[in-house]
């Protein structure tokens, strides 16, 4: 098939309040109310936790995509504080993404995301209650540093630990 | 979108670049480069900040402006590949806007997907 008749479409998923988009092939303004109409379904959804934009199989975006996009980091900014994932291993979208500075407003992973089963569990250890409280002490002392509200969330729990 | 003041005492241009492809290109002297720079599209983004690229500019040049419908009528399959060859097609164009005209066939052409945008500045270009 010739590559520039590809008409492109979207797909959509969902588990455990992580939502995935995929844009698959020429991804054109033809498919945006349709893509705006799951974007509100997705921060009405009361369980929205994250969301994974795959543009692996991307062939083109237009720039009526790029703002639905910048729409989908800002609210999920707003909603949860997090910023989209979006997976890129086309160069040609890749250099879009940097062109735009949406580095920036998502989390850009530029290679294919390890399959489950490469995964590996951590060992757990058994620590000595002593080894413990330092380092969940040591981990929220670094978090009061990050800001003005992790030094008031957590001031209560470190100043506990640290007379224990 | 992107914007620019040219200081004619100066002799300089200072711009900044808010989310735009192409890139602008600079032909002076048989030579097209483009001018760098990156940042998110204009008035989504709270967050959103800018920075000024200064440039000297040359006795004799001209600088193309484009918007990016002009992607559809450059050759190649890929982005990198259309955007290899715009500042080869500045150059045979002779950096002129007439040049432009001629090299995209901008007369001839049928349907195209998106506008195209084209503005050319030009100084002492012989």
């Amino acid at each position: 098939m010739n590559p520039g008749m590809n008409p492109g479409r979207i797909q959509f998923a969902e588990q455990d309040g992580t939502f995935v988009l995929k844009f698959v092939g020429e991804v054109r303004l033809t498919l945006c109310s349709a893509l705006d109409a799951t974007i509100e379904k997705i921060f009405t959804a009361l369980n929205f936790s994250a969301i994974v934009i795959d543009l692996t199989e991307t062939r083109s975006i237009d720039s009526t995509t790029l703002g639905l996009l910048a729409k989908l980091s800002i609210l999920s900014r707003q909603k949860i504080g997090l910023l989209p994932t979006v997976v890129t291993t086309h160069p040609d979208i890749t250099r879009l993404l940097q062109s735009m500075g949406f580095d920036q407003v998502f989390n850009i992973v530029d290679r294919p995301i390890p399959c489950p089963d490469s995964l590996a569990d951590l060992p757990s250890q058994d620590q000595s209650e002593e080894v413990v409280r330092a380092k969940v002490l040591e981990a929220h002392r670094i978090l009061m540093g990050l800001n003005e509200s992790n030094r008031e969330a957590f001031h209560d729990l470190v100043s506990a630990l640290e007379h224990h | 979108m992107l914007g620019g003041v040219i200081d004619e005492q100066q002799g300089q241009l200072t711009y900044s670049i808010g989310g735009h492809l192409p890139l602008p290109v600079l032909y002076s002297e048989g030579e097209a480069l483009y001018l760098n720079g990156r940042g998110l599209p204009v008035g989504l983004f709270d967050q959103a900040e800018y920075s000024d690229h200064v440039l000297k500019l040359p006795e004799s040049f001209s600088l193309t402006l484009l918007s990016d419908g002009i992607l559809d009528l450059l050759p190649g399959d890929t982005l990198q590949d259309k955007e290899l060859a715009l500042p080869r097609l500045v150059s045979s164009a002779g950096g002129t806007l007439d040049g432009l005209r001629q090299v995209f066939g901008l007369a001839n052409l049928a349907d195209m997907p998106d506008d195209i945008a084209l503005l050319v500045l030009s100084r002492n270009l012989a």
